[in-house]
C-alpha cells in the first residue's frame, strides 16, 4: 500500500505558526494546502484549489481540516473527480457559515453542503466553539456521516486554545488512520 | 438581437483583456448597448472596467451555476458606459462544480438568451486555456474576435485556436466562426511585425480587420487606474484606434 498523504487544510485567516495544524506540518512533514486569499475566502476559489492539489496526489489521502475548511471538505466531496483518493477526513471545530455573526464574512459559502461524505470521517468539536454551536456540530456530523467526538471546553481548537501541537488530536488522527488501514 | 463575440486567443499575454475592455468602451462610445462578460477567474476585465472584483456580490460564477440571472448579476459601469458581468477567483470553482451538471457547456448561452434584447453587443473575455469556461463562451457566441501580436509565435497560438473553433463549430455550436483578426500592439517600425501582418492578410484576407491597434503606453497604463484606455485617455492613439475598431465592427455586422 502507498504511503498515506496527509493534507492540512486551514480555515479562515489560515493557521498561524503556533496553531496545531502548522505544528503538524513542521513535525510530520504533512502537506499544507495554501489558498490564494486567506482573509477573503471565496468558496469557488477554495474548492478549485483543493481539487488542483488533489489532482497531483495518489491515494490514500487523509484530509485534516479546521474551521471553515470542514465546510470546504463537505462542499468539495460531492463534486470532486478525485474524492475516491480520500481515505478519511479529520474535521476539527467547524465554522457554521450560516450563523448570523459569520454571514457577512462567508456570504459565498452558504448553504452548507449536508450530503453524506463519501469517505470515512471524524468530526471533533468543543462545547464552547464560538463559530459553531454544539447542536449544529452534532447536526453536521449526523448529515455527513461522521463519527462525532466532543472534547472539553477548548474554544475554536486553535492556537488560542493553548493546546500546543495538540498531541491528543494527533493520536486521534492516528487512530482514524489505523482504523481505515484495518478496514473498520 | 445581440451580437455575441468571444475575445479569445489560446496564447496568453496577447492583449485579450485590453482588447475586450477597450472594444466595449469603444462600442459604448459610438452608441451601442454593451455587456462585457468576464470569463477569466483573474477578473482583470472586471477590474479594468472600474468594477472591484473583491466587492462583487454576484458574478458570472452565480450565473453559470444558475443561482442568479445576468440582469441580477451584471453591474453598469458608469465611468465606462457599459454593463459588466464580473468575475473573481470564485469562478475557478465553476470548473469543478460544472463537471457533473447537465448542459454544463451551455449555461452562459442559456443565460444570454434571456437578455438578448437588452444589448446590441455582448463581448466575452475568455481565459487563455481551453477550459469549461472557455467552452461556455464559445458555445454562447456567434463568433470570435482574435487579438494577436504580429510575431512569429503568435501564429502558433492562432493554429490552436482555429482548431478549437473548428471542433466547437462541428460539435457544439454551428454558428461559431472567426469574425476577424485584430492586430494589436503593432509597431510598424519592426520589420518582422510588418512581415507577419502581410502573412496574416494573405492567409486570412478580409478576416483581418482593417484597423490596427498601435503599441501605446496609455493603453498599458489604464488598467492600473481601473479603466479602459478609451476612457482613461480618449486622445491617446491606442484609444482612438479602438474607437475606430468599434466603428469598423458595427459596419461589418450586416455582412457577418
Amino acid at each position: 500500500m502507498a504511503t498515506p498523504k496527509v493534507l492540512i487544510l486551514p480555515g479562515w485567516r489560515g493557521s498561524g505558526h503556533s496553531h496545531w495544524q502548522m505544528c503538524w506540518v513542521r513535525r510530520y512533514a504533512y502537506q499544507l494546502v495554501e489558498q490564494h486569499d486567506w482573509m477573503h475566502p471565496l468558496r469557488g476559489d477554495w474548492l478549485a484549489r483543493l481539487e488542483d492539489v488533489m489532482s497531483d496526489l495518489n491515494e490514500p489521502v487523509y484530509l485534516v481540516a479546521h474551521g471553515l475548511s470542514c465546510i470546504q471538505v463537505a462542499a468539495w466531496a460531492p463534486i470532486s473527480a478525485h474524492r475516491h483518493k480520500v481515505a478519511a477526513a479529520f474535521l476539527v471545530a467547524p465554522s457554521d457559515v450560516e450563523a448570523s455573526h459569520l454571514e457577512d464574512v462567508f456570504s459565498s459559502w452558504r448553504p452548507i453542503e449536508l450530503k453524506a461524505l463519501p469517505f470515512k470521517s471524524m468530526l471533533i468539536d468543543s462545547p464552547n466553539n464560538p463559530d459553531c454551536s454544539a447542536a449544529r456540530a452534532t447536526h453536521f456530523a449526523k448529515c455527513w456521516g461522521s463519527q462525532y467526538l466532543r472534547l472539553g471546553e477548548s474554544g475554536h481548537l486553535n492556537a488560542e486554545s493553548n493546546g500546543g501541537d495538540w498531541p491528543e488530536g494527533h493520536a486521534l488522527l492516528n487512530d482514524l488512520m489505523k482504523e481505515k488501514e484495518h478496514g473498520h | 438581437m445581440a451580437k455575441i463575440f468571444c475575445v479569445a486567443n489560446q496564447k496568453g499575454g496577447v492583449g485579450k483583456t485590453t482588447s475586450a475592455v477597450n472594444l466595449a468602451a469603444g462600442l459604448a462610445k459610438v452608441g451601442q448597448r454593451v455587456l462585457l462578460v468576464d470569463l477569466d477567474p483573474q477578473g482583470n476585465a472586471t477590474m479594468g472596467s472600474g468594477v472591484d472584483k473583491r466587492q462583487l456580490e454576484l458574478s458570472v460564477y452565480d450565473v453559470l451555476l444558475e443561482s442568479a440571472s445576468i440582469l441580477e448579476a451584471a453591474i453598469f459601469s458608469e465611468k465606462c458606459g457599459y454593463h459588466v458581468l464580473g468575475a473573481n477567483r470564485e469562478l475557478a470553482g465553476a470548473e469543478v462544480e460544472l463537471v457533473d451538471l447537465e448542459r454544463r457547456d451551455q449555461r452562459l448561452k442559456a443565460a444570454l438568451e434571456v437578455v438578448d434584447k437588452d444589448f446590441d453587443f455582448v463581448l466575452i473575455d475568455c481565459p487563455p486555456s481551453l477550459s469549461m469556461l472557455t467552452l461556455n463562451g464559445l458555445c454562447a457566441a456567434h463568433g470570435v474576435i482574435v487579438p494577436m501580436q504580429c510575431e512569429y509565435f503568435a501564429l502558433e497560438g492562432l493554429t490552436d485556436l482555429v482548431n478549437t473553433i473548428k471542433q466547437v463549430h462541428a460539435n457544439l455550436n454551428p454558428d461559431l466562426k472567426i469574425i476577424g483578426l485584430l492586430r494589436v500592439m503593432f509597431d510598424p517600425r519592426i520589420t518582422l511585425q510588418q512581415q507577419v501582418s502581410e502573412q496574416l492578410k494573405s492567409h486570412f484576407g478580409d478576416k483581418v480587420f482593417n484597423t490596427v491597434i498601435p503599441r501605446n503606453v496609455r493603453l498599458a497604463e489604464a488598467p492600473s487606474y481601473g479603466l479602459p484606455g478609451v476612457v482613461f485617455d480618449p486622445s491617446a492613439k491606442g484609444s482612438q484606434a479602438f474607437v475606430e475598431f468599434a466603428k469598423e465592427l458595427v459596419q461589418r455586422i450586416p455582412t457577418l
